[in-house]
């Protein structure tokens, strides 16, 4: 068995706030293979874009151990670690403000270049430019322009052409998908997919949109308030979901299709704030199946069958009720 | 008589940059107790719709050029300022996107439900105030008396989506736009929202006019729809039928574009191009530089909107 | 090319530009020697041979605010220039780095910033012995702090961008970070705030001459001249008015220059 591209062990955050601290990840484990798409799905305050950054080091993790290509990153002085970059990049949810407004299209794409010193002079580095934007379907006419005239799925691809630039290995996607339309959707969903096919690029894909996480996800990874309760292949998730927080989350979702106004699992209550988890395991104030041992235990993540492992201490198949 | 009646609005926005059609010849109906949906993606004037059925466009840049929006058969794009004020929040009421900017945060809940209450009867400050916890209540949420003494930044998305429906139903209207009242919320408190709109429309019977641009949305909770492209209406259907046999092609294209949740298709579908800016919109149908069915026509005539069979409504020269 | 400012802020620019040309120019525009002295010309006013008048010691009033703009322009211009220069820098500092930098950084501005302008003006200026580089370094210290604290927020908004996070992800280094990112997004506001503490300098430095703290005599400045022509107001008011309206003057375009780039600035309206 070939080691995964990145192996995540025990991947902690805290944030300390006035009267204690924001559990914002707690002990999240996962591995991604090299040209897999894993996504990390959840709702607000579950920890899964700060996960994404402390994958870069944007966010310094608290505890935990992230290994990318058999090296441990969180080990690495500044100057590995900025040599490491080129292989680990990222593409952020907001088209408007991931991009410079003050520089060209050619310079924002290029900073990977310029940074690690990839293009020996500025022909090599237009020419290499152009041919990124026309990877990601956009034109040289483009160079010259800046983000202000772009719409905002063109912004998006530039924020792609750029993150291919040192040519990468894994892109982490932080809800890359969330603030456009959903035609503009479609083409950038297909735009990465095809990439992926192109490059062999793994992506770590972060979203709460679970439709748009179906179709592009070899695996889906489910948290909820800082924990990862469920990890399994995208079919095996959708169609046999182990805990019941993933069970609610699949049948909470609104499908385009009248015929199913189906009954839902609705949960009650809010989403509790990470800054006062809940004792045990942090889902059973909301759990249609809580009894007194989920206060009292934390369910561990165990396996359930086949590499899919649920942290429910009464995890069985729940077919999504029709 | 149909409780809201809109006829050939245009709502037009003067620009530097010259004169956009935001909303450009849109007509619909809806009956009390009923429920429409206006879907469309960013640009395509459903907002600007909404908001011109309570006059509360922008005036300048923006104006209502021709059209009428006749509510209980008074026409509101040409009512006297105070009948207006009478209407809004009282006989018609509107919930915006994000709960956080709708609620003033100097305010406790109640002290806001109860203004809206005040504003519209003649109800004392007792009254007013067993009015607003009433209406906690009624939106679902627990503990309504503590909850009501609350300010919104105690509270979470979710009550604070359900106090902004409070106030909007504080005086009984008879219709509620909700402009992307779930966008914002996460999917599980979604769902709870959408299933408080479904139960308050089947216990009070208001006519609901919802905006958004998830389909997902528009399939579960509403009985008619229309979908919007650049300014235009483009289909009117009932749902079932819209999302069963979509006749225009933009409508296609939308609903092929949405991934699905129970199956993985090997690529999505995409509708090829872009929505063009708004200052430049093609001749003829504005669909048509991205539009499969093309004819010459449609580079020369706008559409009119016809009947297309199975109660929908399409606009396009293909369907003729 | 559609530029998009108003004809006010227009006049402003190109009157303190002009401002700055005549002053840099006195030494070949002044009609007489600002020192000459004649006891028969003196306390005159405007005549064709002295236009703006003489003072108590029959100096040329015009070929004296031509030189003093010299002087309190040149104050004005520098001071808060290097200021802005310090400033901006440990502000940039202080709003990106956070922690111990910041708090240390912000701490020593807030002090400096908690004594009145002019008090601290004057007692550096009397601690250094009152010349032109006393005065220079004077109204610097007091505008030091203010730069500070705005390039220190506009730095704390342009950090939370997410392509500042993108930029360290492609790999940059902090300092290239700073100059070749925040700096530029946070110039903006920086440019216009510079131009108008000028206008606040020049009127600073007015003060602080008028207190016999910035040039000494019988080297023109604005602020020493209406200092002088204090004693005799009624027999003689030109010195003072001259001096005195052509720091209004000063004061006021540099403002409108202020505006002027801001508008210009604008990524999306402007240049």
């Amino acid at each position: 068995m070939t080691a995964p591209l990145l192996a995540v062990q025990g991947l902690t955050k805290h944030f300390p706030i006035a009267g204690g601290q924001v559990k914002a990840v707690d002990g999240v484990s996962f591995d991604v293979a090299a040209g897999e798409t894993l996504a990390l799905v959840g709702e607000s305050g579950c920890g899964k874009s700060t996960t994404g950054r402390m994958l870069l080091r944007l966010t310094e993790p608290t505890a935990g151990s992230i290994v990318f290509g058999g090296v441990d990153l969180l080990g690495l002085g500044r100057s590995d670690l900025r040599r490491r970059r080129r292989e680990l990049q990222i593409v952020f949810q907001d088209p408007y403000a991931s991009l410079s407004p003050r520089n060209r299209v050619e310079d924002i794409i290029a900073e990977p270049l310029d940074v690690h010193g990839l293009c020996a002079t500025r022909e090599e580095r237009r020419n290499r430019v152009i041919e990124l934007l026309r990877l990601v379907g956009l034109d040289a006419i483009h160079l010259r322009r800046h983000p202000f005239e772009f719409s905002g799925g063109q912004r998006q691809r530039i924020a792609i052409a750029r993150a291919l630039a040192p040519q990468p290995r894994l892109i982490v996607a932080d809800e890359p998908v969330s603030a456009l339309d959903v035609s503009v959707q479609a083409q950038v969903v297909n735009l990465m997919q095809d990439l992926q096919e192109k490059f062999g690029l793994a992506y770590v894909f972060i979203s709460h949109d679970l439709a748009v996480v179906r179709h592009i996800a070899h695996r889906v990874a489910v948290m909820y308030l800082g924990r990862l309760v469920e990890i399994a292949s995208t079919e095996t998730l959708f169609s046999a979901p182990h805990h019941p927080y993933t069970q609610a989350l699949l049948s909470a979702a609104p499908v385009p299709d009248p015929e199913r106004r189906r009954s839902r699992i609705v949960l009650t209550g809010d989403v509790p704030s990470p800054a006062s988890v809940p004792g045990g395991c942090h889902f059973h104030p909301r759990c249609p199946l809580a009894q007194p041992v989920c206060r009292d235990t934390v369910p561990a993540l165990r396996d359930v069958g086949g590499g899919h492992r649920a942290a429910c201490h009464f995890a069985k198949p729940f077919p999504i009720p029709i | 008589m149909s409780l809201l009646e809109v006829n050939d609005l245009r709502v037009h926005l003067f620009t530097d940059r010259g004169v956009i059609k935001a909303v450009d010849g849109v007509s619909f109906a809806v009956e009390a107790g009923r429920s429409l949906g206006i879907v469309g993606e960013s640009g395509c004037g459903k907002t600007m719709t909404a908001l011109s059925l309570m006059r509360l466009i922008p005036q300048p840049p923006a104006r209502i050029v021709s059209g009428s929006i006749r509510f209980d058969g008074e026409d509101v794009a040409t009512m006297a300022p105070d009948r207006l004020r009478a209407l809004r929040g009282n006989r018609i009421a509107m919930i915006y996107q994000d709960p956080m900017t709708s609620l003033n945060p100097v305010f406790t809940v109640g002290e806001q439900i109860a203004e809206a209450v005040r504003l519209h009867r003649r109800d004392g400050r007792t009254a007013a105030w067993a009015r607003a916890v009433e209406v906690l209540r009624l939106v679902g949420i627990p503990d309504p008396d503590r909850v009501a003494r609350s300010y919104p930044h105690q509270l979470s998305g979710g009550m604070r989506q359900r106090a902004v429906i409070g106030i909007a139903l504080a005086c009984d209207p008879k219709l509620l736009i909700a402009d992307e009242p779930t966008t914002a919320l996460d999917v599980t408190i979604q769902a709870q929202i959408l299933e408080l709109l479904r139960r308050l429309q089947g216990e009070l019977g208001t006519g609901i006019i919802l905006i958004t641009h998830d389909l997902g949305v528009i399939a579960d909770l509403v009985d008619d729809v229309i979908v919007m492209y650049a300014g235009k209406l483009v289909e009117h259907a009932p749902v079932r039928q819209l999302f069963a046999a979509p006749r225009h092609p933009y409508t296609n294209g939308l609903l092929r574009s949405v991934p699905s949740l129970e199956t993985r298709e090997r690529r999505l579908q995409t509708i090829d191009g872009t929505v063009p800016p708004a200052h430049a919109m093609p001749n003829g149908c504005r669909f048509n530089p991205r539009c499969t069915l093309v004819q010459d026509i449609c580079h020369a005539q706008e559409p009119p909107l016809n009947d297309v069979g199975g109660g929908t409504q399409a606009a396009c020269w293909a369907l003729v | 090319m559609n530029i998009p400012i108003s004809k006010l802020t227009a006049i402003g620019a190109g009157l303190s530009l002009l401002l700055i040309l005549l002053a840099a120019f006195s030494p070949w525009i002044a009609p007489l020697d600002p020192l000459d002295q004649s006891f028969i010309a003196a306390n005159q006013g405007p005549t064709v041979e002295h236009w703006f008048g003489t003072d108590s010691f029959g100096r040329d009033v015009l070929s004296r605010v031509l030189f003093g703009g010299r002087v309190s322009l040149a104050i004005g211009i520098l001071a808060p220039v290097l200021s802005a220069l310090a400033g901006v820098w440990a502000g940039m500092l202080a709003g990106y780095l956070g922690g111990w930098t910041d708090r240390l950084l912000s701490r020593a501005s807030d002090l400096l910033m908690s004594f009145p302008t002019l008090l601290l003006g004057v007692m550096i200026a009397a601690a250094l012995g009152p010349s032109f580089q006393s005065a220079v370094i004077a109204i610097a210290v007091a505008l030091f702090p203010r730069f500070v604290r705005l390039s220190r927020s506009a730095t704390q908004v342009v950090r939370r961008e997410p392509f500042i996070d993108a930029s360290i992800a492609a790999g940059r280094g902090t300092v290239s970070i700073l100059f070749h990112h925040i700096l530029p997004n946070i110039a903006g506001p920086l440019v216009v705030a510079l131009s108008l503490w000028i206008a606040t300098a020049i009127r600073l430095e007015a003060a602080l001459s008028f207190l016999g703290l910035g040039a000494q005599p019988p080297t023109p400045s604005w602020g020493n001249m209406i200092r002088d022509g204090m004693s005799d107001l009624v027999g003689d008011p030109w010195p003072a008015a001259f001096a005195g309206a052509a720091i209004t003057v000063s004061v006021l375009a540099f403002n409108m220059v202020g505006d002027a780039l801001r508008d210009l600035l604008d990524p999306e309206t402007g240049l």
